[in-house]
């Protein structure tokens, strides 16, 4: 069927919409926009701008130099629209996708409170719905009424209250400012300074999805989940097992059965909240206790039903209310916040900004566009895959890109999307699909090993069962001396976790090459044992080299030769070991990143002094806190370090093997690099000039030099 | 147009001059020191520090738990114990026993007050001085030193910030060289300021030249304050690959003794760094340590967290005071927001902008005393509110810095570094 075909058949089942072709009605409501203000349309891209701009926008990353080529040669008149349908369909798309609602929603893989990787059930979560492409008023729906236990199966969505558990305020203002783009925070103290909103309206709001916190026994703080009453019944026999050799053994088992069972969301959603002492306005007392209400939109009445503290799923709570109302077509403010953002992230710029704080007296850019995207969504029924595909198939969206300065708050007429710097996700996975064979083969497959094996077996039993369980394991582990990483072990074992517990030990990268078949068992717990001394003194020798103390450097250098021949390890799989941060404890901060996997499957946050964090990379700690500043660590990092390292270095990466395969002369050469590097064809001019180079460079590698040079340009990291 | 042909027929160029032109030829601009002309007035006052280490607590640090303890109101207090210092009448949580002997050189501000209560609007308001406004990116203190001060050395970057998140306050509506450098790892320093294994000076240099002739397309196309920035800052990177400093952001030269005094984590490996950036006249370092927002289990969380502030900050005010550097350094301790006397289910304490606890030390600061203070239950300031841009205009003042100084962003409306403020009296 040609994509023309497709489309056109689609637009005509959108119920509700005027136009059969809402990308032409978008383009229409534009060109009146910039009419009115006088201004011209930018000329079309060109395919090669359009291309490099798409598989960034959708894929996140550049084109390979293949991938380049079968556009560009294209004659089909509807490549643009087919290529737009492939990305969207692609691996890409749901990694790219990934990396912004994370930033969003702060998905970050520890949580407070809990050890080992307790976000990983939340960012699996995510990645399935983004991968399922669930409607977003679903997905809303879904993350304000999750429960369960953290490591239930299903249960993924309570990360979205999990992250800010013991917060209800902070938690409710920024659940206002992600999905409604109304900012809450000031009246967390204070009545609002700009909206007409009080304090009281705060706290009123914030009653639908407070819910009962933390208890805290004998200082070991667990939250109320179903297994709460049996947990501390475990947890007060383990306290009286706790002396002489038992001690590190049933402390240990202590922690690894609170870490399992002891955090989850109730269902409760009690629609009430308490005052604080010190409420200084006249309009409530401290200390008295609201009932839920919303701040604007239809009224929710308040359901005694709701008071219940009920944990049965189908009992009426605040929380499933409270849904009801955020997502309904008739709150004025869901729709136009997630239009509004996704117009943001084609076009690069939102018909209101910031995309979090609309106010009632907001203006947007072009009214009648953003009403009209808002009527579009609805018919689409929040399909946002379908609702980007729109805007990708418009001509606004396919227009040259603008590279003014804008100053925040004046309003841009979207003459053409706006010329923007790669996000630091985007310039990882570049980077990576230069180097690379396939960037998406590898998958994290977030499934925390132990606690997931622990939470399924241990679920089932009552407190007693439980007791038994443990005295097993403590009786096996008598007489030894046992330290806290055979009671993981033996713990493992006995809830048939097998090696999970050793797999966490070595960290991602080796989990990425055990998948690979890379690494036996053998060799792992080589490098488990010795990984980090290892990397203690590659570190020290990098440290001794940058500040041009080459003699100690040396010395360094030798002992860690030394150490590498007593471990029998191939240098090679040492340096990708090495590089994968792996070879820390369990849920050691920063430890186990994987080394060359994209963005989106990397440990969350990526570790501080990491490329991605060095360009700007969400902490993750605020929502949508990554940055585009540019910083001198970046310029150092281009200069001296990644592209000689991590490409130039690399005789395997895609580019240096493709590179040697492009045939002998040197403009079939350089046409494949800039191919690769800025996804266009090479100008005559530039053919001639670095034919010329090439010819001249008697000494070191012209070529090296050329990809360098491209890589340190603004026309690698700029999108046009 | 240059070629590396010729380059490469040039005589072998010292270092020096090797990168001034390397700067030169990749960025249309050449190393020189930063000449601000009009912006730049004659100081207001007389400074007392030259510098400013300046450590921020994010999360917003328990002042209860930590500097302003209220042991007689037991109800507020919880378990916290207490413990005198080295300063007369001072009184500090016992979970910081090393800072305890330092008191001496600190002035205690009790009374500070800020009107955000949410942490991305405190840390802010605490950085910038001004309250987050959508319309406008306010710059941080950082920036506004490196544009009213001269640089003190001129291939070091005027301000740097270790440990700070995602989004460090940078230079905002200014212009990106007045933006800090930033360090996420204190302990691997300044990464990539030599060349690559295996490039040498001719090679690194022709390199250069040849990205300068690939970029002059777009160049010409393009030229706005996003690609402005990169120029700047490639500037800046080859002006540091040239500095003789660079062994500052080093802090394995440092003897294991010393590491080791300033603690094992990175807020205090942070703090060793800080002190050796301050040697080499950097003006304002900035070390961030995180996870102050103890709504759930404070008194244990608290002391953890203490433990690394008292090791690092307890090395620093010691080690400034050993090497004399403390006289003309201005130590801040600052925090968003601090946490309320109430004490909560979780056993945590929220948010409380009304009224919690910063410090200031050395730099002229009168060392021992406690500025303004609180109810007996810390709940309202009774004396010397200390506002955030009074809080703010006092640093700048130690600085000796025009803080009333108006400095016109794009969109033409003026702003200053004290925005009002009124620096305290605490010389």
């Amino acid at each position: 069927m040609k994509p023309f075909a497709f489309i056109a058949a689609f637009w005509l089942v959108i119920p509700g919409l005027a136009s059969a072709e809402p990308s032409q009605e978008i383009d229409a409501l534009v060109a009146a926009g910039l009419k009115a203000t006088g201004i011209e349309p930018n000329a079309p891209a060109t395919d090669a701008e359009f291309l490099r701009r798409t598989y960034l926008g959708i894929a996140g990353r550049i084109p390979t130099a293949d991938e380049s080529r079968a556009f560009l040669e294209s004659k089909s008149p509807d490549k643009r629209p087919e290529l737009v349908d492939v990305l969207l369909d692609s691996d890409g798309f749901v990694s790219h996708q990934f990396n912004y609602w994370a930033d969003i929603l702060r998905a970050q893989t520890r949580l407070q409170g809990i050890r080992g990787n307790a976000g990983d059930p939340y960012i699996l979560y995510l990645k399935e719905s983004l991968r399922a492409n669930k409607h977003y008023d679903d997905l809303v729906r879904e993350l304000i009424t999750a429960s369960g236990d953290t490591w239930e199966s299903e249960a993924g969505a309570t990360g979205f209250y999990r992250r800010d558990k013991g917060m209800p305020l902070d938690h409710m203002s920024l659940t206002v400012q992600v999905f409604l783009g109304t900012q809450l925070a000031c009246a967390q103290c204070h009545d609002h300074p700009f909206d007409d909103w009080t304090q009281k309206d705060f706290y009123q709001m914030a009653a639908f999805t407070s819910m009962p916190s933390f208890q805290l026994r004998n200082g070991v703080s667990v939250e109320i989940t179903d297994k709460s009453a049996d947990l501390r019944r475990v947890q007060m026999y383990l306290r009286r097992q706790t002396s002489g050799a038992n001690d590190t053994a049933s402390r240990a088992i202590g922690q690894i059965l609170r870490d399992t069972l002891g955090f989850g969301i109730p269902d409760a959603g009690t629609g009430t909240i308490r005052l604080p002492k010190d409420y200084q306005y006249d309009d409530a007392k401290p200390g008295d206790t609201l009932q839920a209400k919303t701040l604007f939109g239809g009224a929710v009445p308040y359901d005694p039903a709701w008071s219940s503290r009920s944990r049965d799923v189908d009992s009426p709570n605040s929380r499933d209310a409270f849904a009801d109302w955020m997502v309904s077509p008739e709150n004025p403010r869901f729709t136009k916040v997630i239009v509004n953002r996704l117009w943001k992230r084609v076009m690069g710029r939102g018909l209101v900004e910031p995309v979090d704080d609309f106010r009632d007296d907001t203006k947007p850019s072009n009214p009648e566009l953003l009403a009209y995207l808002e009527k579009t969504m609805v018919a689409l029924d929040y399909d946002m895959k379908a609702f980007v595909r729109v805007l990708y198939h418009t001509q606004t969206y396919q227009r040259k890109a603008n590279g003014e300065d804008l100053e925040p708050g004046v309003a841009y007429q979207f003459q053409g999307p706006l010329l923007q710097r790669m996000t630091a996700e985007q310039m990882w996975d570049s980077i990576l699909t230069l180097k690379l064979a396939d960037v998406d083969a590898y998958k994290n497959p977030h499934d925390s090993g132990i606690q997931h094996a622990a939470y399924a077996k241990l679920d089932a039993m009552d407190a007693s069962e439980m007791i038994s369980f443990i005295d097993e394991i403590l009786d096996e582990l008598k007489g030894g001396s046992s330290n806290i990483g055979q009671v993981y072990a033996a713990f493992a074992k006995k809830v048939g976790a097998g090696d999970a517990y050793q797999q966490m030990a070595g960290g991602q990268g080796m989990r990425v090459m055990e998948v690979a078949g890379e690494l036996s068992p053998e060799q792992r717990q080589v490098f488990v044992q010795r990984g980090p001394e290892l990397r203690r003194l590659f570190e020290q020798g990098k440290r001794a080299r940058e500040v041009g103390d080459t003699a100690r450097a040396r010395e360094i250098f030798v002992k860690a030769q030394s150490l590498r021949k007593e471990m029998g390890l191939d240098p090679e799989k040492i340096r990708r070991l090495l590089q994968g941060g792996g070879g820390g404890a369990p849920g050691r901060r920063g430890a186990g990143g994987p080394p060359f996997v994209r963005a989106s499957e990397m440990v969350s946050p990526a570790p501080p002094g990491h490329f991605l964090r060095e360009f700007g990379s969400a902490d993750r700690e605020a929502v949508e806190n990554s940055c585009l500043e540019a910083t001198t660590p970046q310029a150092l990092e281009f200069l001296n370090g990644i592209v000689d390292e991590t490409l130039l270095a690399d005789r395997d990466a895609r580019l240096i093997k493709g590179l040697a395969a492009a045939g002998d002369s040197a403009p079939k050469k350089i046409e494949f690099l800039y191919l690769s590097i800025w996804n266009r064809l090479p100008r005559a001019k530039e053919i001639d000039y670095l034919t010329e180079y090439v010819r001249g460079t008697k000494e070191g590698n012209a070529y090296h030099d050329i990809i360098w040079a491209m890589l340190n340009s603004h026309e690698f990291r700029f999108i046009q | 147009m240059r070629t590396h042909r010729h380059l490469l027929q040039a005589d072998e160029p010292t270092r020096r001059e090797f990168l001034t032109r390397a700067a030169r030829t990749l960025l249309g601009v050449s190393i020189l020191p930063m000449s601000l002309g009009a912006v730049r007035a004659e100081a207001t006052a007389k400074a007392t520090a030259k510098r400013v280490i300046y450590l921020f607590m994010t999360g917003g640090m328990s002042q209860l738990d930590t500097f302003s303890p209220k042991p007689e109101a037991r109800d507020v207090q919880g378990s916290t114990t207490v413990i005198p210092t080295s300063a007369d009448g001072i009184r500090i949580a016992s979970s910081l026993p090393r800072l305890a002997k330092q008191m001496h050189h600190v002035a205690v501000i009790e009374s500070m007050n800020s009107n955000q209560g949410a942490h991305e609007q405190g840390v802010y308001y605490l950085h910038t001085n001004y309250t987050m406004r959508g319309t406008i990116q306010h710059p941080g203190l950082g920036s506004w030193i490196s544009c009213l001060a001269e640089k003190a050395n001129p291939t070091l970057p005027s301000s740097v910030v270790i440990n700070g998140g995602s989004r460090i306050f940078g230079a905002g509506y200014m212009e990106s060289k007045f933006a800090p450098l930033p360090i996420g790892n204190p302990s691997a320093g300044l990464r990539n300021s030599r060349l690559a294994h295996g490039v040498t000076e001719p090679v690194f240099q022709r390199r250069l030249d040849l990205a300068q002739t690939m970029n002059t397309s777009f160049l010409s196309r393009i030229d706005n304050k996003k690609t402005r920035s990169y120029r700047d800052v490639y500037d800046e990177a080859l002006a540091l690959m040239k500095s003789e400093d660079l062994k500052a952001f080093d802090i394995t030269e440092e003897s294991s003794a010393t590491r080791e005094s300033y603690g094992d984590s990175a807020f205090g490996q942070g703090c060793l760094l800080a002190r050796r950036l301050a040697e080499h006249a950097v003006r304002f370092i900035e070390v961030d340590l995180g996870n102050w927002d103890t709504h759930q289990d404070n008194f244990n969380r608290v002391p953890d967290l203490a433990a690394d502030l008292d090791q690092g900050m307890g090395a620093l005010l010691g080690d400034l005071a050993t090497r004399g550097m403390l006289e003309d350094t201005l130590v801040v301790l600052a925090t968003e927001f601090g946490r309320t006397p109430d004490i909560n289910g979780g056993d945590g304490r929220d948010h409380y902008p009304k009224a919690f606890t910063c410090l200031m030390a050395g730099g002229g600061v009168k060392g021992g005393q406690v500025y303004g203070k609180t109810d007996a239950e810390g709940r309202e300031i009774a004396e010397n509110k200390v506002e955030v841009p009074d809080f703010n205009a006092t640093i700048g003042h130690a600085l000796g810095l025009p803080v009333a100084q108006e400095i016109f962003a794009p969109n033409g409306r003026p702003f200053t570094m004290a925005n009002k403020g009124t620096p305290i009296a605490i010389f």
